[in-house]
């Protein structure tokens, strides 16, 4: 079975086509970059396939089950956005998670804080955005999800907390799994991802292996998405 | 799943609701020190200040708890909430059945605080404590007679069936097709939502037979009559008292109420559902 079946999606706001017949078929046991420009779709698939957004047209499939309470059991969405409560210590963080989801391990979580160095006594809103990134990574990432779905986790934080972010996630990231990473940082996630979807204006441009497209094109993925975009 | 969703509502939202209630309740009895001592003048302050603090508890607490249905469902935190692996009627459920708890809290105290008033009116006034209580209570009961314990019941249920209705129809509001509107979806909702409460309200009163005798020997009693036919009497006839009220409160309200509140629950629960769209 595999971990992402996307058939004819067609998400419009207000009548503007934000992905317009997309296809899509992933499997587990990858890391997956979503790569595009501003607008082009990223934020609006992950939210379909994290079951956030509705009124879409065409088939989903996430680990088999159409979005909803079955296969948000499988998942771990980190969205892009601040979605803790702010008055809410990491601990306090935890232990929510843990309420929650049954697939969560909170040894696992504690140790990611550490790792990223996060303080014990502050609250959330205490926190510098960087560090409330990296407590939501943590979270997302002790879930022993079938299928991990990150938003941007990378963007909007300095390059060397990028590089302990990705380390963090890369870490704790259970091979049998799919992860999907959406970025347009595409330098700083190259190293670590197996595949890429390219997408522009809700269709997927592009899409294979990384190591084959590197071939193909002889060249970088951040160069080969320079090219496929300007072409 | 029920308790931990309860068990959240109340972590998320004690201090605001604390907080709150503890500034209500330090205004309120400021305002109760001038009465009891009693200042002239400022007594009359204090008494309209202590008494709206007391009575707004309630629709205070139950608007911060809306807010909070708001803010946690389709804020930035509903993307915590929505991903839950739970089904959307059980967080909906949830989310009313804490605030209808709360505002049970809310009415104790409410009660407490209003009842704390009238010891302080008996002390100003040097009288026996509870005269001020009794007096009120005399007041209503000769105004309702035995009507009077069930129109609180009434009262109550309009109150909890408006606990179901509005967080449904912020659910409702916060469909694709409107969240573009923002928080303005959810008032424009509830000013629509109040609109068609009253009209179907005013209609079921005058014709829905149903209602109680409010005065007179049947007092208190239920009767199949509605208020449409009396009201005709009354205004027709040209040797009626100016000041002459209907004998019979129409409480088809009760059923219209009921009807469209569960009308507006099924929209709400189905749009938590198969309409969620956070943005």
């Amino acid at each position: 079975m595999n971990a992402l079946e996307v058939r004819h999606l067609t998400k419009k706001y207000r009548g503007r086509p934000a992905l317009e017949d997309l296809d899509l078929v992933l499997a587990h046991g990858q890391i997956v970059g979503l790569m595009g420009d501003n607008g082009s779709g990223k934020t609006t698939l992950l939210k379909i396939l994290a079951g956030v957004l509705a009124d879409w047209t065409g088939e989903v499939k996430v680990a088999g089950h159409a979005p909803g309470p079955e296969s948000k059991a499988l998942v771990s969405f980190l969205p892009d956005a601040s979605f803790l409560n702010d008055d809410d210590t990491c601990e306090q963080a935890v232990a929510q998670y843990e309420r929650f989801f049954s697939d969560f391990d909170p040894g696992k979580a504690r140790s990611m804080i550490e790792f990223f160095g996060l303080p014990q006594d502050r609250t959330l809103k205490e926190m510098s955005k960087g560090m409330r990134e990296k407590a939501q990574i943590a979270l997302a990432m002790s879930r022993n999800a079938r299928i991990y779905l990150l938003d941007e986790p990378i963007s909007g934080v300095d390059p060397a907390s990028r590089s302990v972010i990705l380390k963090g996630i890369l870490d704790n990231f259970s091979a049998d799994s799919l992860l999907m990473i959406s970025t347009h940082l595409i330098h700083d996630v190259e190293p670590v991802v197996d595949s890429v979807v390219f997408l522009r204006e809700g269709r997927v441009l592009l899409q294979g292996q990384a190591d084959e497209l590197r071939e193909q094109y002889k060249c970088g993925l951040d160069a080969i998405f320079r090219k496929v975009y300007s072409s | 799943m029920m308790g931990k969703l309860l068990r959240q509502e109340f972590l998320t939202t004690r201090k605001a609701l604390v907080a709150i209630t503890g500034w209500l309740f330090l205004v309120g009895i400021v305002g109760l020190v001038p009465i009891a001592i009693p200042i002239p003048y400022v007594s009359q302050l204090g008494n309209v200040m202590a008494l709206a603090c007391f009575v707004l508890l309630v629709p205070i607490l139950l608007a911060y708890l809306a807010y909070s249905y708001w803010q946690s469902m389709y804020g930035r935190r509903g993307y915590f909430t929505m991903t839950l692996p739970v089904r959307g009627r059980l967080i909906y459920w949830a989310k009313v059945c804490y605030a209808l708890f709360v505002a049970c809290v809310g009415v104790v105290l409410s009660v407490g605080g209003l009842v704390l008033g009238t010891l302080a009116t008996d002390l100003g006034a040097r009288r026996e404590f509870g005269s001020a209580l009794g007096d009120i209570w005399g007041a209503v009961t000769s105004l309702y007679g035995s009507a009077a314990w069930p129109l609180v019941v009434i009262v109550v249920v309009q109150g909890v069936l408006f606990t179901l209705a509005i967080p449904a129809m912020i659910s409702v509001s916060a469909q694709a097709r409107y969240n573009h509107l923002g928080v303005g979806a959810p008032v424009i909702g509830g000013v629509l939502l109040y609109l068609v409460y009253q009209v179907t309200s005013l209609v079921a009163m005058m014709f829905i037979p149903f209602g109680i005798i409010l005065e007179g020997p049947g007092a208190g009693s239920f009767v199949a009559q509605g208020m449409w036919q009396e009201i005709v009497d009354i205004v027709s006839d040209p040797n009626a008292d100016p000041g002459a009220m209907p004998h019979v409160l129409g409480l088809g309200m009760l059923i219209t109420a009921t009807a469209l509140t569960a009308w507006v629950v099924w929209c709400g629960i189905r749009s938590i559902e198969r309409r969620t769209s956070l943005r």
